[in-house]
């Protein structure tokens, strides 16, 4: 398969679709049933829920998972946050029993592990073999914390599927997408030493001084190591964010090595990862972080949700993507 | 969405690391020390040096393609003579990214699928250094395609599969990035699917052989058909290797070990970070014998270290650095003519040469102006206020001989100015301590990076003036107030030590344990009565904690802590034994003093001093402490 177009939806109209599946996640945020709370549980026709292994915040995960329990009589699987291997055995199972020409998913990736979403993804390119496939990836838009405590990285990896290139002997390019751990952030340019260092980050419409703190906590980032102006995406525009990234990195593509750092919040997380997929020669890096001593950060949803359309069709036989 | 199209920058101060200059510019601002001059030579190398030392500019600078521009003699003679061929290979963070994102691999497969994508890899960096020996020794550009075709042909048969043919470099390359693709593409079909079909199984097979046996057949093609000499020395410059793992770096042993014919390694990592010395073999690799370690930080400093003296060799490294890149960048500033007119454009006079002592000045604290030391005299003053009985009586001892200047004025002038400095600054006045070349260079440890972003920063108070064209009287006009000097390197300082927060795995109690090791030594210096001995260096002994080891390891390989190796063992370093230096950088924030002496204190009395202050018996020497520990932090 190969992704065909990405665009926004209007999340009220996804009470209209039929899914053929619905994929949820449970963990310890409160955000995890927010979607599913808020959508019509008549449009799946099937419904699978994936549990993080990893149980910390306990009180909430349970209460998480009493509500797919009770809503939806299901009881999440539980993998760790960093293996696709499970996503990837439902899938092939749920499509088995399930002949049919076309599919149309629904993923909500807002407390999704990246290698999960990326994973179903991965899935589609790689395994179908229907002539369509639609995946409609709704995101709970959260509140968080005023003081966030920088993280201690655990591991700098590809996103399977987003390896790039071999070696070029043009420029580097670097494109960071920022959040809330700016250090993290440095540590990483410090380790990739690209030539041009691009940034971005989220803007929202609300007036929470969301992107004024992003700014702030990567001010080391900004004013002395992004060699190019700062970028704006919407916080909630998968389709306006992976056009703008795209025009972005066009000047530089097949001569330069693009690598995404993208560690802000995940719509434009999701942009990355799927322009990483479109060009084989772009990477996107994923920064793993050992967990905080103590409680994890537990996001509550805002109260918005934003959902992209990503239409997959058939490849031509020996010719990828 | 808006850009600003910068395609290219004049200010060079703005690159600070060596893989992001074109060719031109990392040829043009090179400064060849003795190490990289010791690397071209028939034997395999560990290059070892913090981040940001110079270990990518020097595995660079070997590359064919590079040492070809290199204005040198010593460096045309070895072109010219065929005696080295460099080629570059990198295996950055994206590249072992790449391998290291399958955790559903066993042993075997990871081995085998890191062998594959070296060899692929190879062959990629190969035609880099394959184009650029065709430039070189072919003369006259009909034949120089005819022989890229035969080239090409030849690699295509040996390479690709189904008899392709491809005729130009470029497009050998390209088909070598479409295997490396597909190669992804068919691993992630495997883990999705468990199986493929025979025909998705094809893919880049000539490259599942041994280690380099590609790129070594790459190597006979060309040598033939370039006229290569036999007796050629094959460079295969591997960068980055700290990210790398044991098991890799165990296959790269095996190779070193196995094979000594013409082609030698030389791989660059950060110290302690060559990690093993294991071979596939029972035997394992012997330094010395097999290879040979490079510890470049030391290079720079040897001088420094053994005479104390500000025009060391890492002073004119920094120089060197500052007017290289200054030139490249196109700096100039002009001199104010005799007469202006009062209307129209300014005339131009001629140019004012821009260096480090126009643009800084002089230190107060490194290169003090006052050096009376008469009774009665500001230092005497100094002298009687900060120094301990038991110095200031010494001092009075050997007062008028020649013993005083070495013993005691050279040894505790720079701490008196410096503790006088601190205790004069109260609430928001802004101090000027690190101001002056000689403190921009000390605190920038030789390190080029650090001394380029300092720099940068330095050049960015004047950058607008020097190059809108603006007229100067004389080069004083240049001159960055002492105030905004001290608070970009305090700015540099603080953001050095608060980055380690994050690092991989050890990132807080990094954090902690440089802040701990500051703390101390600020407290020795400025709350305690002076003597010509200043901590600078902490001593380590085999009791030290494996979890503390790890902690030093980690600080010399970013920088912030430098071993203090031995003369005539400059490229061995410490393991668990010795003493270690606090990076310059880290000075300003905690307001010590930039320059090696004293006796090194033992960790074991830090920690201690440490656990005082967390029980509380230190008293209002905690809170000073602090308070203090968090200025400038972010």
């Amino acid at each position: 398969m190969k992704i065909d177009r990405i665009y926004d939806i209007n999340s009220e109209s996804l009470n209209d679709e039929v899914y053929d599946l619905a994929v949820f996640a449970s963990g310890y945020e409160t955000r995890c049933i927010y979607a599913p709370k808020n959508l019509n549980s008549q449009c799946f026709k099937e419904i699978v829920v994936f549990g993080f292994e990893d149980v910390s915040h306990p009180a909430q995960r349970r209460f998480n998972d009493l509500f797919y329990r009770n809503s939806f009589n299901k009881i999440p699987m539980n993998l760790n946050s960093n293996d696709d291997g499970l996503i990837y055995k439902e899938l092939n199972k749920f499509v088995s029993s399930n002949k049919q020409d076309s599919f149309h998913f629904l993923v909500d990736y807002s407390s999704m592990s990246r290698i999960w979403y990326s994973g179903i993804i991965n899935w589609v390119l790689h395994a179908s073999n229907s002539s369509k496939f639609i995946l409609d990836f709704v995101y709970t838009r959260g509140t968080y914390e005023d003081y966030i405590p920088p993280i201690v990285i655990n591991d700098i990896l590809s996103i399977p599927g987003c390896e790039g290139g071999g070696i070029k002997h043009g420029n580097s390019i670097a494109v960071f997408g920022l959040g809330f751990y700016g250090l993290a952030a440095l540590c990483v340019l410090d380790r990739l030493e690209a030539d041009i260092v691009f940034a971005y980050v989220a803007k929202t419409n609300s007036k929470d001084d969301y992107d004024k703190k992003v700014r702030e906590i990567n001010k080391e980032l900004i004013q002395h190591h992004a060699t190019e102006t700062l970028l704006e995406l919407p916080i909630n525009s998968v389709e306006k964010s992976y056009q703008n990234l795209a025009e972005l990195i066009a000047p530089y593509r097949n001569k330069s090595e693009i690598t995404f750092v993208p560690m802000g919040p995940k719509p434009q997380v999701l942009a990355s990862i799927l322009l990483a997929m479109k060009f084989p020669e772009v990477t996107c890096l994923r920064v793993s972080a050992k967990p905080p001593p103590g409680d994890p950060l537990d996001i509550k949803a805002e109260g918005s949700m934003s959902s992209t359309r990503i239409e997959l069709v058939k490849a031509q036989p020996g010719v990828i993507h | 969405m808006h850009t600003k199209n910068k395609l290219t920058r004049k200010n060079l101060f703005e690159i600070d690391n060596a893989r992001n200059l074109s060719r031109r510019q990392m040829v043009d601002t090179f400064v060849p020390t003795e190490s990289f001059w010791r690397l071209l030579s028939q034997k395999h190398h560990v290059i070892l040096g913090s981040r940001g030392s110079g270990k990518t500019a020097l595995a660079k600078m070997l590359s064919h393609d590079h040492l070809c521009c290199l204005d040198d003699q010593r460096a045309k003679g070895f072109i010219r003579d065929q005696e080295y061929i460099g080629i570059y290979l990198p295996t950055r963070l994206e590249w072992v990214g790449a391998l290291k994102n399958k955790p559903w691999q066993d042993e075997v497969e990871k081995e085998s699928l890191f062998q594959w994508r070296l060899n692929l890899s190879s062959c990629m960096a190969f035609m880099q250094t394959i184009e650029s020996c065709n430039n070189t020794y072919i003369n006259g550009r009909a034949l120089r395609a005819r022989t890229e075709r035969e080239i090409c042909v030849n690699l295509s048969e040996a390479w690709f599969d189904n008899g392709i043919q491809l005729e130009t470099f470029s497009e050998v390359q390209k088909k070598l990035d479409d295997i490396h693709f597909k190669k992804h593409f068919q691993l992630e079909k495997k883990r999705i699917l468990g199986t493929l079909s025979p025909a998705d199984m094809i893919i880049g097979v000539a490259f599942e052989t041994d280690l380099f046996l590609p790129l070594r057949y790459g190597i006979k093609i060309c040598t033939s058909l370039l006229k290569i000499i036999n007796e050629t020395s094959w460079l295969v410059c591997i960068d980055e290797a700290e990210f790398l793992d044991n098991s890799h770096h165990k296959i790269l042993n095996s190779y070193m070990r196995a094979y000594t014919d013409n082609m030698f390694f030389k791989i660059t990592t950060m110290p302690y970070c060559h990690y093993t010395l294991d071979t596939n073999t029972r035997v394992g690799l012997v330094d010395g014998q097999d290879f040979e370690y490079v510890y470049i930080d030391y290079d720079r400093v040897l001088l420094e270290r053994a005479t104390n003296e500000i025009n060391t060799i890492g002073t004119q490294f920094a120089r060197k650095l500052f007017k290289k890149r200054a030139d490249a960048s196109g700096i100039t500033a002009y001199q104010r003519p005799i007469s202006i007119p009062k209307k129209g454009k300014k005339p131009k006079g001629p140019p004012v040469e821009i260096n480090l002592r126009s643009l800084l000045g002089y230190s107060k604290v490194l290169d003090p102006k006052d050096n009376d030391w008469s009774i009665g005299s500001e230092n005497m003053r100094l002298l009687e206020k900060y120094a301990r009985d038991s110095t200031l009586k010494r001092a009075m001892s050997l007062f008028g001989s020649k013993r005083f200047g070495n013993e005691i004025s050279r040894k505790i002038h720079g701490a008196l100015i410096l503790c006088d400095l601190k205790k004069n600054l109260s609430g928001n006045m802004n101090s000027d301590a690190y101001g002056g070349a000689s403190m921009v260079i000390r605190c920038g440890d030789a390190n080029p990076r650090r001394l380029i972003r300092i720099f940068n920063k330095m050049l960015l108070a004047k950058w607008k003036d020097i190059t809108d064209g603006s007229v100067f009287h004389d080069a004083t006009d240049l001159r960055i107030p002492q105030t905004t000097q001290t608070a970009a390197l305090e700015a540099i300082s603080s953001t050095t030590l608060s980055r380690t927060q994050s690092e991989p795995t050890v990132g807080k109690k990094l954090h902690e344990f440089m802040i701990d090791i500051g703390n101390y030594m600020h407290n020795h210096l400025h709350n305690q009565k002076l003597t010509t001995d200043q901590v600078s260096s902490i001593e380590i002994n085999q009791d030290i904690s494996d979890n503390d080891w790890e902690l030093i390891k980690r600080a010399v390989g970013l920088g912030l802590l430098y071993p203090n190796v031995f003369q005539n063992k400059r490229d061995e370093l410490p393991f668990k034994i010795g003493s270690f230096r606090v990076a310059y950088v880290l000075a300003p924030h905690f307001f010590l003093l930039p320059r090696r002496g004293g006796k090194p204190h033992k960790l074991s009395t830090i920690k201690k001093y440490k656990a005082r202050l967390d029980i509380g018996e230190a008293g209002n020497e905690m809170k000073q402490l602090s308070i203090f520990s968090f200025r400038g932090e972010e």
